[in-house]
C-alpha cells in the first residue's frame, strides 16, 4: 500500500500521543507534588498509622482476655460430671498460663455485680468505660483509651462514696496516664501520674506498660510525697458508728485520728450504718501538721443488715456451677443452647458471642463441646475473636472413659487453646460446626467444614467430564474474518493516541488548576527547628 | 480510520500540546518553598557546690553528674490572671549526645525553651531557660545561650568571652560577666536601679560609688564619690551586659543629663522609661535632684535620652528634690506619682508631698500632703482606672521614727486626697513587699528596718498581710522570716505561688549580709497563707542594696551592690543568677 501523505500525518500523530502521554504521566505529578507534598506525607504516615492499628490487635497480640464458656456435652451419653470436672480442670489450667488472662465465669462476674448491693448505676457505667479504656490501651488506640478513662475516672471521683474497689481507680489513674502519654499529652499524663504517685506512692510500675518517662515523673513524685512527710488527718463527725476510709483503706470509727498520711491528694470517705455518707478529696500537707474535717453524713441510708442484695460469696461447685437459671440473659442462654446443639453456623452465632463479648470486656470466648467417641471421651475445642468475629477449632483431645489421662489430656487442651489463640490460624477457621454422633456401626465422625475445604470438597464433587466419545468436536462458530494486520496496527495506535490525548488533557487540565489555578503563594513550612547544643 | 482528519481530534491533541507548554513554563516559575525558620541553642553550665570549687562547663557531658538534658518548650504562666503553663513539646536526651535536633516545633507566641540536667536518679541538677520569645513563619534564624545552674542556689552570670591575646574564633570560654564601660572606670556601683523590659533584656540605670567605707547606717543619706549617668542593658539571650552611653559615640552619647542614684524609674511604654529624682553629685557634694528624665530605647542610638518640655518649652522637673520616694505609673491617666522621700535640707527633711506627673499636659502638680512625711515606704495601687485612681502608701519612716501607719492617695480629677488606712502591727521601712494572688487582693509586706537608732536599723523577721480592698492588716496572719532583713527582695514565682525573699541586710553593721534566700511556700487555704523554708540558696558573693529583677527566663538577676570581694566590701561590679527552679510542669 502506498503511504499517503495522511497516512504519514496519522503515524506521527500517534507516536506523538503516545509521546504526550508519557511526558504527563511524568510531569503532572510532579506539579501536584509541589502544593501537596506534605498532605501526601500525612496521608501516608496516617494510613501507616492505621495500617499499624488495624493489625495491632491481631498481629501482636496484647494479652488475650478470655472468657470460658462452660464446657457441655453433646448427646445424652455423657454424664454431666464429666464435662465439668474437664471444665474445672480446663479452667484452673488456662488461667494459670501466662499467655493469656482468664476472666471469671459469667455467672461469677453478675454475682460479684450484684454483690455490690447499693453500688450505684453511675459506678457502674464508670467500670464499662474503665474495662473499654483498658481494652483500647492494650489495643494500641490510645487516644480514645484516653477518652474512655477519663469519663470513668471523673465518674468514679464525683462517687467515690459507692466506690466497693477503690483499686479501680487507682488503676484507673494509672492507665489513664499511660494513655494520656502515649497519645501525646504529656501535661496531662503528668497530672494523672503524679495523683497516681499520691495515692500509691511505693509502686513499682511495670517497664513493658510505663514508658521510661512516665516512670521518671513518677519517681519524682514519690520522691517528694516520702520528703515530705505524714501528716495526721482529724475526723470528728455526730453520726454514729461512722466509719472512716481513707483511700479505700478503713481506718476506724470516728472520732478518729490518722497519723500516717502521706502527702499529697487523697479521698477521705466517711460512712454510717444507715448508708449515709460523706466523701471528699483532701490535700494532706505532710511536715507533721494536722487537719481536721467535721463531715456532716448526708443521704438515706438502708440497714444494711435488711438489705436483701447483700451476697453470699459461695458458689456450688466451683466456677463450673450451672448458669442455667433464669436470672441468666436471653443472649447468653441462647448463646449455650446454640452452641450445645452441636451444629451451629458462624454467622448464627456471632451476633451472641458478640453481645457476650460486649458485656464482659472479653476478647476471646472459648468453650469446649465433648462428645462419646467410640470407646472414649472427645473433646471439642473452640474460640471466638471479638474483633473480627473469627471463629476458629483447636485440635481435639481425647479422654478414656477411666477418665485416667484426665491430667495429661487437659493439660494438652489447655497448651493448644492458647497457642491456637495466640494465632487463631486462618486454615483453622470455620463458617459451620456439625459435631455428629454415630449412627449404629458407623463411626462418630466430627466434621467441622472451613471455606478452604469446602471449596476442596466442593472440587471434589464437581461432576466429572462425558464419555461419550462418540461426541464429535463441532466446529467453532464463525468469526469475522480477521483483518489486515496493517489495519490493525493501526487501530492499535488510534486506541493508543486518543488514549494518550485524554491522558494528556486530563493530567495537563489538572496539573495547570494545582499550578494556577490554587494558591499561588510557596508552600509554609509547618514549624520551626530547633538545634539545640551541648 | 482516518482520526487525524476529524477536528475533534485535533483540537484535542493541539490543547494538550499548549497545555504541556504552559504547564512546564509554570513548573519553571513555581516558587520554591519558605525554609522553615532555625532557633539555635548553645547550653553551657555552672557546676554545684559538691566539694569541688564550681566553675563554668562548655561541654555539658563534663558536669558532675548528669546522665540527661530534658528539653522542653512551654508556653508558661506569665500572670496571675492570665493562663496557666503548658509543656508544648519536650525531648529527652543522653548528655554524651552533645546536642539535639527538634523539627517542626509548633510557632507560636511567648514560648520559652528550657532546659534541666538530670543525674541517674532522675533529680535535676542543674537548670536554665530562654527569654521568651515570639516564632512564626517569617521569623528570622535567631541564636540563644543559656546557662543552666544548680535550682535553688546563686551563680555568677556568665557569657561568652574571647580572650584578647586569642586569636582563633574558637577559643572562647565563659566568664563571669560585669558591668560594662571603659577600662579605666571603676565598674562596681550601688544605688542604681534595674527595669525589666518587655523582650527581656534589663535596664540599669545610674547609680553610684561610695565614699567612705560603707552604706552608713540605713536611714542615713549616702556618702557618694561618683554618680553615673549611664544606661547599660543586659541581655539573657547572650549574657552580655552593653554600655549604651559609650557605644561608639563618644560625641553624642545616650547618657543620663544628670547622674542618679537612689532614684526611681517607671515604665510608661514598651520602650520608653522615665527617670525621676534620686541623688546627684555636684559641686563635690551629694545632694538630691529634681531632674525628670526620658529613655527611649525605641529611638536611634545618640537620642535614647530626652527631657519632657512643658508648654513654653521649659524641661519638667519635679517641684522639690527627693530620693527614696516612689514614683507610680498610673496607665488610666498617663500620671506618674511621686510620693514622699528625702528632701534636699538632709536626713531629717522628710517630704510629705505627693506630685503627679502628668504626661498628657506636660506639667507637674503638687495634689496633696500626705497626713505623716515618710521616705522608704512601699507603694501599692489599689485601683488604676478613668473612674479614678487610689494608691496605698505603706510604712516607712519619719524624721522620727519607723512607720506602721498607712495612707491611702485617692486621686480625682486636678487633685487627690488623702485617707488613713489600717496601720501595720510592726513600724517598718525599707521592706520588701509583693502582691499575693488570693480574693480578695492582698499585700505581703516582709521584713524591713524598724528603728532609726539601733546600729543596724533593727531589721525585723516578721511579715503582714495586708487586704487591699479595706486596707486592714488582719489579725494572726502574720509570720517569721527565718533571718531578720532589711532592705530584702521578694518575688513571686509565676509557675507556682510561692514568694522567694533574697538579699536585705541584718542586724549589726555594715558587714551584717544574709546570703541566705528564703521561701514562703504558698498555702492559701491556711492563715497564714505563706509557710517559711529558710536556707534555700546561699549567695556565692554576699551582697545587700543590690537590685533584684525577676526575667521572664525565670531567674532572678541581682547586680551590683555593696557586698563581698577579694578586696574587701565594696561597691560591686558583678552580676549573679538566682536559680529558683520555677519550670513548668514541675509544680
Amino acid at each position: 500500500m502506498a503511504r499517503t501523505s495522511t497516512h504519514r500525518c496519522w503515524h506521527g500523530g500517534y507516536a506523538w500521543s503516545a509521546a504526550l502521554a508519557v511526558i504527563v504521566c511524568l510531569v503532572a505529578p510532579h506539579s501536584l507534588s509541589a502544593q501537596s507534598s506534605s498532605e501526601s506525607e500525612s496521608e501516608a504516615s496516617n494510613a501507616e498509622q492505621e495500617e499499624t492499628s488495624s493489625t495491632d490487635g491481631q498481629d501482636e497480640g496484647p494479652t488475650p482476655e478470655m472468657a470460658l464458656l462452660p464446657t457441655h456435652s453433646i448427646g445424652d451419653d455423657i454424664s454431666d460430671l464429666v464435662p465439668e470436672r474437664i471444665g474445672e480442670m480446663l479452667r484452673k489450667r488456662a488461667g494459670s498460663d501466662d499467655r493469656l488472662k482468664l476472666l471469671s465465669s459469667f455467672r461469677n462476674m453478675r454475682q460479684e455485680e450484684s454483690q455490690e448491693g447499693s453500688v450505684s448505676q453511675t459506678i457502674a457505667k464508670a467500670r464499662e468505660q474503665y474495662k473499654s479504656g483498658i481494652g483500647l490501651l492494650n489495643a494500641g488506640k490510645f487516644e480514645k483509651s484516653s477518652e474512655k478513662l477519663k469519663s470513668a475516672v471523673e465518674l468514679i471521683k464525683g462517687n467515690v462514696a459507692d466506690l466497693r474497689e477503690f483499686d479501680v481507680l487507682v488503676d484507673a489513674l494509672a492507665k489513664l496516664s499511660r494513655a494520656y502519654f502515649e497519645a501525646g499529652y504529656d501535661f496531662d499524663a503528668r497530672k494523672r501520674i503524679t495523683e497516681y504517685a499520691h495515692l500509691r506512692p511505693n509502686a513499682e510500675l511495670n517497664p513493658d506498660d510505663f514508658p521510661e518517662g512516665l516512670r521518671k515523673i513518677y519517681k519524682r513524685e514519690a520522691r517528694k510525697v516520702d520528703q515530705a512527710g505524714t501528716s495526721t488527718i482529724a475526723v470528728e463527725t455526730d453520726a454514729e458508728q461512722a466509719t472512716v476510709w481513707l483511700d479505700g483503706e478503713e481506718k476506724g470509727t470516728a472520732p478518729l485520728k490518722i497519723s500516717d498520711a502521706t502527702y499529697g491528694y487523697h479521698y477521705l470517705v466517711v460512712k454510717d450504718p444507715r448508708g449515709r455518707s460523706w466523701a471528699k478529696r483532701i490535700q494532706v500537707p505532710g511536715r507533721d501538721r494536722t487537719r481536721t474535717f467535721q463531715p456532716t453524713l448526708e443521704g438515706e441510708g438502708t440497714d444494711t443488715a435488711d438489705d436483701s442484695r447483700a451476697s453470699s460469696a459461695s458458689e456450688d461447685g466451683g466456677q463450673q456451677a450451672s448458669e442455667d437459671d433464669d436470672s441468666m440473659p436471653a443472649f447468653y442462654t441462647e448463646l449455650r443452647q446454640r452452641i450445645e446443639d452441636g451444629s451451629f453456623s458462624a454467622d448464627d452465632v456471632r451476633p451472641y458471642f458478640k453481645e457476650f463479648a460486649d458485656e464482659t470486656g472479653a476478647t476471646y470466648v472459648a468453650w469446649v463441646s465433648m462428645f462419646r467417641n467410640d470407646g472414649s471421651y472427645t473433646a471439642a475445642p473452640f474460640v471466638y475473636r471479638a474483633s473480627d468475629g473469627r471463629i476458629v477449632r483447636i485440635e481435639r483431645t481425647d479422654f478414656n472413659v477411666q477418665l485416667s489421662d484426665l491430667r495429661v489430656g487437659v493439660s494438652t487442651m489447655s497448651t493448644n487453646l492458647v497457642e491456637t489463640t495466640l494465632e487463631m490460624p486462618d486454615k483453622r477457621a470455620v463458617q459451620s460446626v456439625t459435631l455428629v454422633e454415630p449412627e449404629q456401626d458407623e463411626k462418630p465422625e466430627a466434621v467441622a467444614s472451613s471455606s478452604a475445604e469446602t471449596s476442596s470438597e466442593s472440587e471434589s464433587v464437581s461432576s466429572a467430564p462425558s464419555d461419550d466419545t462418540s461426541t464429535e468436536p463441532t466446529s467453532p462458530p464463525a468469526s469475522p474474518p480477521e483483518p489486515a494486520p496493517k489495519r490493525q496496527n493501526r487501530r492499535v495506535w488510534t486506541y493508543v493516541g486518543i488514549g494518550g490525548a485524554v491522558l494528556a488533557v486530563g493530567g495537563l487540565v489538572a496539573g495547570g488548576f494545582a499550578l494556577f489555578g490554587g494558591d499561588q503563594s510557596p508552600s509554609r513550612p509547618p514549624g520551626f527547628t530547633a538545634n539545640v547544643s551541648w | 480510520m482516518q482520526l487525524w482528519r476529524h477536528a475533534p481530534i485535533r483540537i484535542v491533541l493541539w490543547s494538550s500540546i499548549v497545555c504541556l507548554a504552559a504547564g512546564l513554563g509554570g513548573l519553571g516559575c513555581s516558587s520554591d518553598p519558605i525554609p522553615a525558620p532555625t532557633f539555635e541553642f548553645e547550653l553551657f553550665g555552672w557546676t554545684p557546690h559538691d566539694g569541688n570549687n564550681p566553675r563554668f562547663v562548655r561541654k555539658l557531658r563534663d558536669y558532675p553528674g548528669v546522665e540527661t538534658v530534658n528539653i522542653q518548650m512551654t508556653r508558661p504562666r506569665i500572670d496571675d490572671s492570665g493562663r496557666r503553663g503548658s509543656v508544648r513539646s519536650q525531648s529527652m536526651q543522653d548528655v554524651t549526645a552533645d546536642g539535639a535536633r527538634l523539627p517542626e516545633l509548633s510557632f507560636g507566641s511567648d514560648l520559652r525553651f528550657g532546659f534541666d540536667l538530670r543525674n541517674a536518679d532522675d533529680e535535676i541538677v542543674a537548670s536554665g531557660a530562654t527569654p521568651l520569645f515570639d516564632s512564626n513563619v517569617q521569623s528570622s534564624n535567631k541564636q540563644f545561650r543559656v546557662m543552666l545552674s544548680p535550682v535553688r542556689e546563686f551563680t555568677p552570670v556568665g557569657a561568652r568571652f574571647r580572650p584578647e591575646d586569642k586569636s582563633s574564633s574558637r577559643d572562647w570560654t565563659y566568664q563571669p560577666v560585669a558591668f560594662d564601660g571603659p577600662v579605666e572606670a571603676d565598674l562596681g556601683r550601688i544605688g542604681h536601679v534595674a527595669t525589666p523590659l518587655g523582650d527581656g533584656r534589663v535596664l540599669v540605670t545610674g547609680g553610684g560609688q561610695l565614699a567612705g567605707s560603707g552604706p552608713g547606717h540605713p536611714s542615713n543619706t549616702p556618702k557618694m564619690s561618683r554618680v553615673f549617668r549611664e544606661l547599660q542593658i543586659f541581655n539573657p539571650e547572650d549574657g552580655y551586659v552593653t554600655n549604651i552611653s559609650f557605644e561608639n559615640r563618644q560625641d553624642n552619647p545616650d547618657r543620663l543629663l544628670t547622674g542618679h542614684a537612689y532614684h526611681d524609674v517607671v515604665q510608661v511604654s514598651e520602650q520608653r522609661f522615665i527617670v525621676t529624682g534620686g541623688l546627684n553629685r555636684q559641686d563635690g557634694e551629694t545632694e538630691p535632684t529634681r531632674a525628670i528624665e526620658v529613655v527611649d530605647l525605641s529611638r536611634d542610638p545618640g537620642n535614647r535620652v530626652d527631657v519632657v518640655n512643658d508648654e513654653a518649652g521649659q524641661p519638667l522637673a519635679l517641684s522639690k528634690a527627693r530620693f527614696h520616694h516612689t514614683a507610680t505609673y498610673l496607665e488610666s491617666t498617663r500620671q506618674i506619682v511621686v510620693v514622699g522621700g528625702v528632701g534636699a535640707g538632709g536626713d531629717g527633711d522628710i517630704l510629705s508631698s505627693v506630685e503627679v506627673i502628668d504626661l498628657e499636659s506636660r506639667e507637674v502638680r503638687t495634689v496633696a500632703q500626705l497626713e505623716t512625711a515618710r521616705a522608704e515606704h512601699a507603694t501599692v495601687t489599689i485601683q488604676d482606672s478613668s473612674e479614678g485612681s487610689a494608691l496605698w502608701v505603706i510604712g516607712g519612716r519619719s524624721a522620727e521614727s519607723a512607720l506602721s501607719s498607712t495612707e491611702v492617695v485617692q486621686l480625682q480629677s486636678g487633685g487627690a486626697q488623702i485617707n488613713t488606712g489600717g496601720s501595720m502591727s510592726q513600724a517598718r521601712y525599707d521592706m520588701a513587699i509583693e502582691r499575693i494572688p488570693v480574693r480578695p487582693s492582698s499585700v505581703a509586706v516582709i521584713g524591713g528596718f524598724t528603728s532609726i537608732e539601733d546600729e543596724g536599723g533593727a531589721p525585723t523577721r516578721l511579715s503582714e498581710f495586708g487586704v487591699i480592698p479595706e486596707r486592714t492588716w488582719p489579725d494572726g496572719s502574720a509570720l517569721q522570716l527565718e533571718h531578720a532583713r532589711g532592705g530584702a527582695h521578694a518575688f513571686k514565682l509565676t509557675q507556682s505561688d510561692h514568694i522567694v525573699v533574697i538579699g536585705g541586710r541584718g542586724p549589726g553593721g555594715e558587714r551584717a549580709f544574709v546570703p541566705e534566700a528564703e521561701w514562703l511556700l504558698a498555702n492559701f487555704e491556711e492563715s497564714p497563707p505563706f509557710e517559711v523554708q529558710g536556707n534555700v540558696g546561699t549567695m556565692y558573693q554576699a551582697r545587700y542594696q543590690t537590685t533584684a529583677t525577676h526575667l521572664n527566663n525565670g531567674m532572678i538577676l541581682l547586680t551590683g551592690g555593696y557586698g563581698r570581694s577579694p578586696d574587701g566590701p565594696q561597691a560591686l561590679e558583678t552580676l549573679s543568677y538566682y536559680n529558683p527552679g520555677d519550670i513548668v510542669g514541675q509544680q
